[in-house]
């Protein structure tokens, strides 16, 4: 199928991109509407992705998108959200309810400071969508996101048209709590260099989704760790009493398919068996994600395992310096700018048989 | 070869025409204001942290002088001027180029409410030119003896300054031309851009204050590009058949 | 009367009028001002009045009356330096002995993004505290050519240097903070009224 042919009225589609760093999310919710979770840039580098491919199929992103939900806030990870939120003005916004704290928000306001001097403040995306927020409603009323994501929370209902919900999973009640008393990342102190801010905060923050339709449901799993008790992260989804209670055939693996946002019971009560399972990878660190234990340890769970780009880094490309640079770095990895991209698509009342897995620019079955 | 935005890769002549090599080249940001000369020691750059406190002691820092009137010392990579409305940073470090605006955003954020009105982005090259012959082409295409000879005997280029601006930016950019007095035959250029701060009218210091930095971070890069690009314009320029069709039809 | 006149070819002029007003020259290319070994017969006037004879206590009020012009002596040393690749390089995380960083290409920004792992002895001492998450370093590489026409390659990282916070600056920002706290609405709010 062409890769503009958009779904059908009635049909499901999960489009899933990642370069490499970050990743983006674009979900048929049926009749034409979207939404979209986090963002990464396209290969240009300067147009978010999601709105290339839904404006490659035709959609009137200011009509169109329904949803707009940010899982991350570092930079990294959400590179172009603004963008999409300003388009997508019909759109409602969701975010983790754990980062509605004031200590939160002050490193948000950091952004201004920082960015003097930074150029990014690593929270500039989020800065600029709370922004967009405030001019949406001027005047006394207060403003910001329409959601903040909690376990049990309904963000999406297509009824009486569609019999499509959104549902956040996460992040749980005991997390919200936790997450006032401090986010593991705080403000800079008198004295210390101003520099931007690094890295995300704990991930059981993360909002996980279902995407719950007639027959066929989706598990999008953000980066969404494990717990460390039966009150946080997956540990507290699998065990919630507010979540629907349906099977996903279609599961984006969360945390690039790291040994600890993966749950034996995720695969138990959570997933289907043989669902389609798509990631993407993680370039940074030591050892990019996901690396060859998790893709052996995923594929014990379902056959049927995607990624968006793979091998995760690629050979940097020759440069006259390599010599000096190789002599003087234990590893180089280069990261492709070309998000790769799987499309899964399934009718409302289908079942695993009619599910169809597309793969573009890169993406491979592992 | 693309054009880098920071150094030029430099092979022989680099992406200048292979006959021009690029022998010296630097940088500077001038800043006009109000200013008080004395603040601006090694020390209080180091105690900032914008310079390392071994820099700002090292033996490479020399102060020529610190007065209300003027500050003037050079560390092992920058110098510095300051009058009471005037701020030189300036380096002939290729390396530094990065850091050299850093070091100016840096200043000004802890300076945050000093007052500023106008500042330039300045880079210039020393370049060898392959022959003599080519070099008195170069100055006799941009400045043709022509125009001149009914009024002066052997005219020849000393200096030319072109004022303009370019897309999207609406800064004044001035481009001059000298000879060189370090490299001989060699052709000395300059691109200046500058910025006016005081725009609109009513901005207070403070805004004018943000706006350099956000300027400066924003615009360097570019600038530091589109002076390279002026060089590069200005070599194959002189070398056009066109060109050299005109010359030889004004004699 | 002092003449202008370039020197240096840094768009210098060797000499700025003295009877100009101070900060009166509005170019933001580099300028350099030039010293006067005794102020000029204008300046002496404004002091001296109609005696043709100046005292040494007036010629030392004249003195302080005209801005101290100094000349600039070569200023920064010169550096022959063929850069081949400059990276801007953001810190991920640091382990052990080394430390692993995001590597942007400012030589060839289409090029792609590199990721690294760099052993901490690569950096100098004075810029060792500076390597944090979030922290940004330079790398360059090139041919550097000695005063003595000798080539050799080079390899600097070098850290970016950036202000401190300040007390103010931070409470500054945690007002901030508590305020879009105060305007941000909670789920399921209604602002119609």
């Amino acid at each position: 199928m062409a890769k503009t042919t958009p779904p059908r009225a009635v049909e499901l589609e999960l489009s899933l991109f990642g370069p490499g760093i970050g990743e983006c999310l674009v979900v048929h919710l049926g009749s034409g509407y979207w939404m979209v979770v986090d963002s990464c840039l396209d290969q240009s580098g300067d147009k978010p992705v999601a709105l290339a491919y839904l404006e490659q199929l035709g959609v009137d992103v200011s009509r169109q998108i329904k949803l707009v939900v940010v899982t991350h806030w570092h930079d990294d990870h959400i590179r172009g959200i603004s963008q999409v939120l300003q388009r997508a003005s019909s759109a409602r916004f969701a975010c983790s309810a754990a980062i509605q704290s004031k200590e939160f928000l002050a490193l948000v306001c950091a952004h201004d400071e920082i960015k003097l001097v930074e150029h990014t403040s690593g929270f500039s995306e989020l800065a600029e969508v709370l922004a967009i927020l405030q001019a949406r409603t001027p005047g006394p009323f207060r403003s910001g996101p329409d959601f903040w994501a909690i376990e049990g929370q309904c963000l999406y209902s297509g009824a009486p048209t569609d019999d499509v919900e959104v549902h956040a999973l996460s992040p749980s009640s005991q997390t919200v709590t936790d997450s006032k008393g401090g986010l593991g990342t705080r403000l800079p102190l008198s004295g210390e260099p101003i520099r931007r801010f690094a890295g995300v905060a704990p991930h059981d923050l993360s909002v996980a989704l279902l995407v719950k339709t007639t027959d066929m449901h989706l598990l999008l799993g953000a980066d969404l760790e494990n717990g460390r008790d039966d009150r946080r992260g997956w540990r507290a989804v699998v065990g919630s009493a507010v979540r629907p209670k349906v099977m996903s055939s279609g599961y984006k693996v969360a945390h690039h398919g790291s040994q600890n946002a993966d749950l034996e019971e995720l695969w138990t009560t959570l997933v289907a068996k043989n669902s389609r399972a798509v990631l993407t990878p993680y370039a940074r660190g030591r050892k990019p994600r996901p690396a060859d234990d998790d893709v052996r340890r995923i594929k014990a769970k379902t056959p049927h395992l995607y990624c968006t780009v793979w091998p995760a880094t690629e050979r940097p490309p020759g440069r006259n310096t390599d010599r000096t640079m190789n002599q003087m770095t234990r590893f180089r990895r280069a990261v492709s700018k070309r998000p790769g991209h799987i499309r899964l698509r399934v009718p409302f009342r289908g079942s695993l048989d009619d599910i169809s897995i597309e793969l573009f620019d890169g993406a491979r079955r592992l | 070869m693309p054009l880098e935005k920071g150094g030029l890769n430099h092979r022989r002549g680099g992406p200048f025409m292979p006959e021009h090599q690029l022998e010296s080249e630097g940088f500077s940001i001038v800043v006009l204001g109000s200013f008080n000369p004395t603040i601006f020691q090694p020390l209080w750059f180091s105690a900032n942290n914008l310079i390392p406190s071994e820099e700002a002691s090292g033996p490479d820092t020399k102060i020529q002088i610190i007065h209300k009137n003027a500050t003037i010392f050079s560390t092992e990579w920058f110098s510095l001027q300051v009058t009471d409305s005037n701020f030189t940073l300036q380096t002939s470090d290729p390396t530094k180029s990065q850091p050299l605006r850093d070091l100016a955003v840096g200043t000004f954020k802890v300076l945050e409410h000093t007052p500023l009105t106008v500042f330039g982005l300045n880079r210039y090259g020393h370049f060898q030119m392959p022959s003599r012959e080519k070099w008195h082409t170069f100055g006799r295409h941009f400045a043709p003896k022509a125009s001149w000879s009914a009024i002066l005997k052997e005219p020849d280029l000393k200096s030319l300054v072109i004022e303009g601006k370019r897309a999207n930016c609406a800064a004044t950019i001035n481009v001059t031309i000298q000879p060189s007095i370090i490299v001989d035959p060699g052709v000395f250029i300059a691109v200046n851009e500058q910025h006016n701060l005081l725009e609109p009218k009513d901005t207070t210091s403070a805004d004018c204050n943000r706006r350099f930095l956000e300027l400066l971070q924003g615009s360097w890069g570019d600038f530091l590009q589109y002076a390279a690009n002026v060089y590069k314009h200005l070599f194959s320029e002189y070398m056009t058949p066109s060109a050299r069709a005109s010359r030889k039809k004004r004699g | 009367m002092a003449t202008t006149a370039f020197d240096g070819q840094f768009g210098r002029e060797r000499f700025r009028d003295p009877d100009a007003p101070a900060g009166g020259h509005e170019t933001t290319q580099p300028i350099e001002i030039g010293i006067l070994p005794a102020p000029s017969p204008k300046a002496l006037k404004k002091v001296q009045g109609d005696n043709d004879v100046p005292s040494t206590e007036r010629r030392q009020e004249a003195i302080q009356d005209v801005d101290p012009l100094i000349r600039l002596t070569p200023g920064s040393p010169e550096r022959r330096f063929h850069v081949l690749q400059q990276w801007e390089c953001v810190v991920d995380g640091i382990e052990g002995d080394s430390f692993t960083a995001d590597l942007l290409d400012l030589t060839d920004p289409s090029k792609p993004r590199e990721i690294v792992e760099i052993p901490l002895i690569e950096i100098s001492e004075a810029d060792l505290a500076l390597l944090l998450p979030g922290a940004v370093f330079y790398w360059i590489l090139g041919y550097e050519i000695t005063r003595g026409g000798q080539k050799r390659r080079v390899s600097e990282i070098r850290a970016r240097r950036n202000p401190k916070w300040s007390q103010r600056a931070i409470d500054a920002v945690t007002k901030r903070g508590e305020e879009l706290y105060n305007r941000l609405k909670g789920n399921g709010e209604d602002n119609s009224t």
